[in-house]
Formats: C-alpha cells, structure tokens, sequence
C-alpha cells in the first residue's frame, strides 16, 4: 500500500525529468519513450533500495545508463534520427509576457535552434549541459548521476557552452530584424 | 599586467566571459569582464552573444512526458491503478485479514486499554460521616487559624512601613542628599 503511493509519488515527480533528459540524450522520440518507461519500471522493482531523497541522483543516473546502452546499440543503426521538431514541444518560458507575435516568432525560432544546437554536441558534454542548465541539477548530483568528479562536470559544461556557441554563430540575428 | 593586455581577449577572460553570460560570476569578474567589454568591441560583441544564448538557454524547460508512455504499459498502468482504486475498506480488509498478527495485537491492546481504565477510575465510596458538632468544632478552628496568619501579615506591614523603610532607607538618604548640598553650598560661597 506504502510502496504504490511512494512509487506514484517518484512517477509524478521524476517523469518529466526522465523524458527530458532522454529526449535530449536520443534524439528519438520512440526510443526516449522506450528509456521512459524502462526507468519507471526499474524504479518500481529497485524501490526498497533508495529513500525518498536521494531519488533524484539514482533516476537520473539510471536513466543516463539507459540512454548510453540504446546509443551504443544504435551505433550501427541508420536512419533513425527525427527533426528536432518531431521530439520536442515548444517548451520555453513565456516569461516575457509579451503579445507582440514579432516577439513570440523570434523566441520561438531561438528556443528551436538553441535544441538544435544542443543536439549536436557530444555526448559527454551534453548529458552536463541538459542535465545542469535545463534539468537544473547541481554539480555534486550531476558527479553522482554520471560517475564523474566534480571538476570534470565544470570542465564538461564550459566545454558544452563553447560548443553551443560555436553552433550558434550561423543563427545570426539579422536573420530576424 | 599591461593597460593593453588587460583588455585583450585571451582564455581565462573567455571563461570569465561566459560566466558573466550565464550569471555565474563573481562581482570582481563581471567588473573585469564589463571593462574590457566597454574598451575591447570584440570582447563585447562576444559578451554579447553569449548573453543571448544564455538568455535563450534560460527559456528552455522541460518536456512533458506524454501520458501514453504511464497509459500504454502494462505493468507501470497495473501498479498506478492498484494504488488509485484502493479505497479504505480494501486497505481495512488488507489490515484485518491479510495480516492477522496485526489485528489480533491491535485488538487485544484495545481490550486491555478498556479494562485498565475501568479498574483505575472506579468510584470511591466514602463509609465514614461526621457530625455536626465535629464540622462547626472544625471551622471555629479555621477561622482562628486564619485570624493568626491576617495579624501577623499586618504587623509585617506595619514593620516594613513604619521602622525599616523610615529608619534604613529614608534617613540615609536624607543625610546623603544634605551633605551633598553643603558641598554644593560650600563650593559656591
């Protein structure tokens, strides 16, 4: 009885963390739906392993582990990678409060190449950089969820960060004014 | 450190740069870093696009897990809806029967709970009556006994009022405030 309400409670509370992560990591929706539920299933059997807090560390990190097995099999695979479009929602913050549609199209089109972006970094550094900037884990928890020192996450989201901006410098702004 | 150095753009002002970006740094770097800006136009236009793409970054939240994935799996679905339809008379049931050992314990500490509490506040029953000689005998004898307490608390007071705050407290005063003002007067003359 103890363990369904637990177990509902980690489902609600992790689930978007899970998928998110996923998505960004396998840029597939089938298979980050795939990693999704295998973790909410390994959850369920591992429940009398982990308390309550420090749930978010074994989630993240099993899902990371899940993630790099489908990556490793998918090596040979071919023609399996969606448009960034078909994974993700338009999922950004609206926290400008504007109406203006002018607006909205450019935060719409930035938020859509800056995943594009991420999606092309390395593995190694984008697992840091989802994990820190939109999962927002701290750096002690990332280190536990990824079996890395702390030091290398820093290094691991510098490195993502120049990347991105790398990426980045073919949007240029005149495309929108 | 050269004035020209200072502003040149090398990697430890890179890294600098990109904390300041992403609002991570400290108040002394982001000084370094918008001095340079303002002298350097390519550590600018660098701070610049950084911030933007922090700014961006920043907008990014998480994707909602489509409710297909908890709804078309088998075993996630029998778990969650095992949880959702158990109702107060299946988790009693569960309580009573599935687990006997807990509601024979449960039940006989109850029992004992009823039985103690009936053996401690059982009611008194007073066999002994006085007369009433004995009761008026007995109050004129509390009435003395208080008289006493009331005569002595007035000669206390009357005490305290009349000989020690008079004769141990004002008086020294007194005399320290008059020879206080002969010094005074002496001092002034």
């Amino acid at each position: 009885m103890f363990e369904e309400q637990r177990y509902s409670f980690l489902i609600q509370q992790y689930k978007n963390k899970i998928y998110t992560y996923s998505s960004y990591m396998l840029k597939n929706k089938m298979d980050a739906d795939d990693v999704t539920q295998e973790v909410m299933i390994r959850i369920w059997k591992n429940l009398d392993k982990f308390n309550v807090l420090a749930a978010k560390t074994w989630i993240m990190k099993t899902t990371n582990n899940l993630c790099i097995d489908y990556l490793r099999k998918r090596k040979a695979a071919e023609g399996r990678e969606n448009e960034i479009d078909d994974v993700f929602e338009d999922s950004y913050s609206m926290d400008h409060n504007s109406d203006n549609p002018y607006l909205i199209t450019h935060f719409k089109m930035m938020a859509s190449k800056v995943k594009e972006a991420v999606q092309r970094l390395p593995d190694n550094l984008r697992s840091v950089f989802v994990l820190y900037e939109i999962e927002e884990l701290k750096y002690k928890e990332i280190s536990m969820a990824l079996d890395i020192p702390i030091n290398t996450v820093k290094v691991y989201l510098l490195r993502a960060r120049k990347k991105l901006q790398e990426e980045l410098k073919e949007y240029e702004p005149q495309e929108i004014f | 450190m050269s004035r020209k150095k200072y502003f040149e753009l090398n990697e430890e002002l890179h890294t600098k740069i990109i904390s300041v970006a992403y609002g991570e740094s400290s108040l002394a770097e982001k000084i370094q870093v918008l001095r340079a800006a303002s002298k350097n136009k390519t550590i600018r236009d660098l701070l610049n696009s950084y911030t933007q793409t922090a700014n961006a970054v920043k907008q990014i939240r998480e994707e909602e897990c489509p409710e297909e994935i908890l709804n078309n799996n088998a075993e996630i679905q029998k778990i969650i809806s095992s949880n959702r339809n158990s109702r107060f008379m299946q988790d009693l049931y569960s309580i009573l029967f599935a687990r006997p050992l807990v509601s024979a314990v449960a039940s006989f500490v109850i029992v004992a709970a009823i039985v103690v509490s009936l053996i401690v506040n059982k009611p008194i029953q007073y066999s002994y009556k006085y007369s009433n000689a004995e009761i008026v005998n007995a109050d004129q004898k509390a009435r003395h006994a208080l008289l006493i307490i009331g005569k002595i608390f007035k000669d206390t007071q009357t005490t305290l009022q009349n000989e020690i705050l008079r004769d141990m407290v004002a008086k020294p005063i007194n005399n320290g405030i008059g020879i206080v003002n002969n010094i005074l007067e002496g001092e002034l003359k």
